[in-house]
């Protein structure tokens, strides 16, 4: 099977809003995805808490049952809104799926519909009888419940270590930031806050819409010029393009340890890089991330748990938006040392000696199973070319495979060479020696 | 290779053909045109919870808890070279897992699926289990264990089934505790290996864009030997009650998490029968507690639940249990509010114009549920487990009535047969 050659259709059809469209009618259900781009500012806490409040209903379905209600009479369609970190961005989506005309009834159709649904919750919120921008009773119930999932983050350990590990080595960076605020910032949030958001939001963002699967081009296109292009209720003028994220360079290297009760000690380890315009050394950088930990193939797992039996699973990714490496374990805490100078260790050997060819191999033929894959599912597809569209590259499956074919032995350890050690982050039980 | 039927849906758009091969192994092929990547998955009725059994050969054989798993992560080692590698050479994703009543091997590769399948074929029926090689892994899947240990859900949900049953093996976590693991030995894995990894026990399911003769003809190839002969599992006695009406446990947790479970008397064995007792009760579930319904809107409203609250149905031959959960500062409140909804739902009955709606989205997501090589293999693989027709699940819907939905809310949130876990900080 040859890798995916074709691109999207990736067209502008207002100031600031992207759409890109992947017809595929290999696939049942759409993806389609609506993100919202702004920085990961202090309004992150206001449109956070936004979200659940749009979700409780509209002016046209007053319940948020009659919303569930009409995505079940619409064949089981999905839709929700959520908030994210891409880089330094704070992404607002909205995201629908809904099942292809040719697998419905004769002359039935979810498009018009859904985007009708996403229109409403975005624009026709539920106001408060005297006129205030949202009914105070709701944003007060669906604040206590923000404020009480922030204070239940920490019983997800893993997700909490990333958390802490983030706020702690990107201190003073905007990627430090949770996309969530604090429960002060939360709990100080007005309604008309939450109003000035959804305006901002609707304004102001980037946005980037994304369809794939069993679609018709021109009718997502129409759809998407009435709701953004001119004439249209979201057409704006005063879109903010968002600023690419910033990629300092490493401390000297830093070491934090956290407490809370725990049976096993979560371990992460960043390193910092200047990210390359090239585009063989960017392929270069994502095979050296691999073949250190990138799987059951990386180094790491080969060393620490097949012949250390020191973890489950360790692995190590790249953040390439921000220029970081990762390194990922769950183990025991009196063996924290030890998996730092391992990584340590197997980060200079890669740049001083790099990897040998069968790593690189091994490595490779990893990477273009993955590139293969692609092609397999609308939301896989619609991940990859989201991906290269906040990487601006726009890179084809196929292009980047011929691209990694070419990267050297030499290239890697080159790639390597830049990683530079900066925070080692352990979150373990308060009796667990270190 | 014996093609003994095929099945084509075409509501769903798929076509699959079952065949036998000559020792008994179990085989599907789905052809799924123009995808890149072919999956094959393998899986037989052997999990965590057949640790004391009847061998082939008349033998009781006894295990410690977490068997199933640990053989599963031995089977990856290999005979001569590690599994890891050798997909690796071929850039295949595969994995493994283990559940109650079944354990599955898969990989799933773009290019050269042939070789992937015979490392997964080679490794399912030929493995080396050494005392080294057992011992080496202990510390892997002690960390595993614990991994799990420090999950809030996963000690809930094992606090409740120990609250619903008194004496049922799905008491136990599959990878089973620490010192179970510490005590496993290369002889309790390669009994088990012999009692249940037989061919004719084994279900093998190809999904993708291949061809189904050449790749019969290679899975006949790779089959080994008839090993007739099956082990019986012996299970404890199990009362059709609940073993406790509440348990609790401390665990460091913001809130308290709280989990309830009804459960059905008993099981209903596999197949048919069983498949519309799995699809009746997800309904009333849905019926009672999705956002869509005015009793979880009432919840919702009151403050008794919020967005944590979830819900699901588990089942296989012998046990059946809802199982409703969420965080909760009063966990009486929760406890209270589920159980009303619940019975409201069962007392007022399934409307016609409810039942409508929510067959209309199950059909949706049924039709458009399965797209991927991978997913339509794992769901073939799992049908094929429990001795179910694969998409049979379009046909229950069909045939489906709001009044059958009724009397299954009255069966199944019988007061009597629930039971509550809850993690206090």
């Amino acid at each position: 099977m040859a890798y995916l050659q074709s691109s999207p259709s990736r067209q502008s059809i207002a100031p600031g809003v992207t759409l890109i469209c992947l017809p595929d009618a290999r696939f049942k259900r759409v993806v389609f995805q609506v993100h919202f781009d702004r920085p990961m500012c202090e309004q992150r806490s206001a449109r956070t808490l936004l979200l659940p409040v749009l979700q409780q209903g509209t002016e046209q379905r007053p319940r948020r049952m009659d919303v569930a209600r009409a995505l079940e009479e619409n064949y089981g369609s999905q839709l929700g809104l959520g908030a994210t970190r891409v880089g330094e961005r704070h992404r607002v989506t909205f995201r629908a799926s809904w099942v292809g005309d040719s697998f419905l009834p004769e002359g039935e159709s979810c498009l018009a519909s859904m985007v009708q649904l996403g229109k409403e919750l975005l624009e026709s919120p539920l106001r408060g009888e005297n006129g205030e921008a949202f009914r105070a009773d709701l944003v007060e119930r669906e604040r206590a419940q923000l404020i009480r999932q922030i204070e239940s983050l920490p019983d997800d350990r893993p997700s909490w270590a990333e958390e802490r590990f983030l706020a702690l080595m990107c201190k003073d960076e905007a990627y430090g930031r949770s996309p969530w605020g604090t429960k002060e910032t939360v709990a100080a949030l007005t309604v008309d806050d939450l109003e000035r958001a959804r305006q901002d939001i609707l304004g102001h963002s980037e946005v980037t819409i994304v369809a794939v699967g069993p679609i018709e081009p021109s009718a997502i296109e129409q759809e998407m010029s009435r709701w953004f292009a001119e004439g249209g209720s979201a057409y704006s003028t005063e879109r903010e393009i968002c600023a690419p994220a910033s990629t300092p360079h490493a401390h000297a290297l830093r070491e934090f340890r956290e407490e809370l009760p725990a049976d096993q000690a979560r371990f992460l380890f960043g390193f910092r890089y200047q990210p390359s315009e090239n585009a063989l050394s960017r392929e270069a950088m994502a095979l050296a991330a691999s073949i250190l930990g990138g799987g059951s193939q990386g180094r790491l797992f080969r060393i620490i748990r097949e012949e250390l039996s020191l973890a489950y699973g360790i692995y190590s990714g790249l953040r390439t938006l921000k220029g970081m490496l990762v390194v990922e374990a769950g183990i025991d805490a009196k063996a924290a040392p030890r998996v730092k100078e391992e990584v340590l260790t197997q980060v200079r050997d890669l740049s001083e000696n790099g990897p040998k060819q069968g790593e690189l191999d091994l490595a490779i033929a990893g990477l273009m199973n993955n590139l293969q894959a692609v092609g397999d599912s609308a939301s896989s597809l619609a991940a990859y070319w989201e991906r290269e569209h906040d990487l601006d590259l726009m890179r084809t499956p196929s292009a980047r495979a011929e691209t990694a074919k070419q990267v050297t032995l030499q290239q890697i350890s080159e790639a390597a060479q830049l990683w530079q050690a900066d925070t080692v982050y352990l979150l373990a039980g308060p009796e667990q020696e270190a | 290779m014996n093609i003994t039927h095929t099945l084509k849906d075409p509501r769903m758009g798929e076509e699959i053909i079952f065949a036998e091969a000559s020792n008994g192994m179990q085989v599907a092929v789905c052809p799924k045109r123009g995808f890149s990547a072919v999956s094959a998955h393998v899986g037989l009725r052997f999990g965590s919870t057949d640790t004391r059994f009847r061998s082939p050969e008349g033998a009781i054989v006894e295990v410690p808890d977490g068997s199933a798993h640990f053989l599963e992560h031995k089977l990856f080692e290999g005979r001569d070279e590690k599994v890891f590698d050798r997909f690796g050479a071929i850039g295949a994703q595969f994995n493994g897992g283990t559940g109650f009543r079944s354990t599955n091997y898969w990989f799933a590769s773009s290019g050269r699926f042939g070789e992937g399948l015979d490392i997964l074929m080679d490794f399912v029926q030929s493995p080396l289990i050494t005392p080294e090689r057992v011992e080496k892994e202990k510390g892997i899947i002690v960390q595993e264990v614990r991994s799990y240990e420090d999950s809030a859900p996963y000690r809930g949900i094992f606090l409740l089934h120990r609250a619903m049953y008194t004496n049922h093996p799905i008491r136990m976590t599959p990878g089973g505790a620490v010192s179970e693991v510490q005590r496993t030995t290369a002889d309790d894995l390669q009994a088990c290996f012999d009692a249940f990894y037989r061919p004719h026990q084994l279900r093998l399911v190809l999904a993708g864009d291949l061809i189904v003769d050449d790749v019969l003809a290679q899975v006949e190839a790779l089959a080994v030997e008839a090993r007739p002969g099956d082990a019986e599992r012996l299970y404890p006695d199990e009362p059709t009650g609940p073993a406790a009406a509440q348990l609790d446990e401390t665990f460091s947790v913001s809130r308290p998490h709280v989990w309830m479970g009804w459960r059905d008397k008993d099981g209903l064995g596999l197949g048919a029968q069983a498949l519309r007792r799995r699809i009746t009760s997800s309904l009333v579930l849905d019926l009672a507690l999705d956002v869509s319904s005015p009793l979880h809107e009432e919840l919702y409203l009151t403050g008794q639940t919020d967005d944590s609250l979830s819900y699901h149905y588990s089942s296989d031959s012998d046990w059946g249990h809802a199982v409703v959960s969420g965080l909760a500062d009063d966990p009486e409140v929760f406890v209270k509010g589920v159980r009303w909804a619940c019975q409201r739902l069962a007392e007022q009955g399934v409307s016609e114009v409810d039942f409508q709606r929510i067959k209309r989205a199950s059909w949706g997501n049924v039709v458009s549920g399965i797209q991927t090589p991978g997913a339509l293999a794992g769901t073939v693989l799992n049908s094929m487990l429990n001795e179910q027709e694969p998409f049979a699940v379009l046909d229950v819907l069909n045939d489906l009535t709001s009044d059958e939905l009724t009397l299954r809310a009255r069966e199944l949130f019988d007061t009597a047969q629930s039971s509550v876990a809850i993690l206090h900080s």
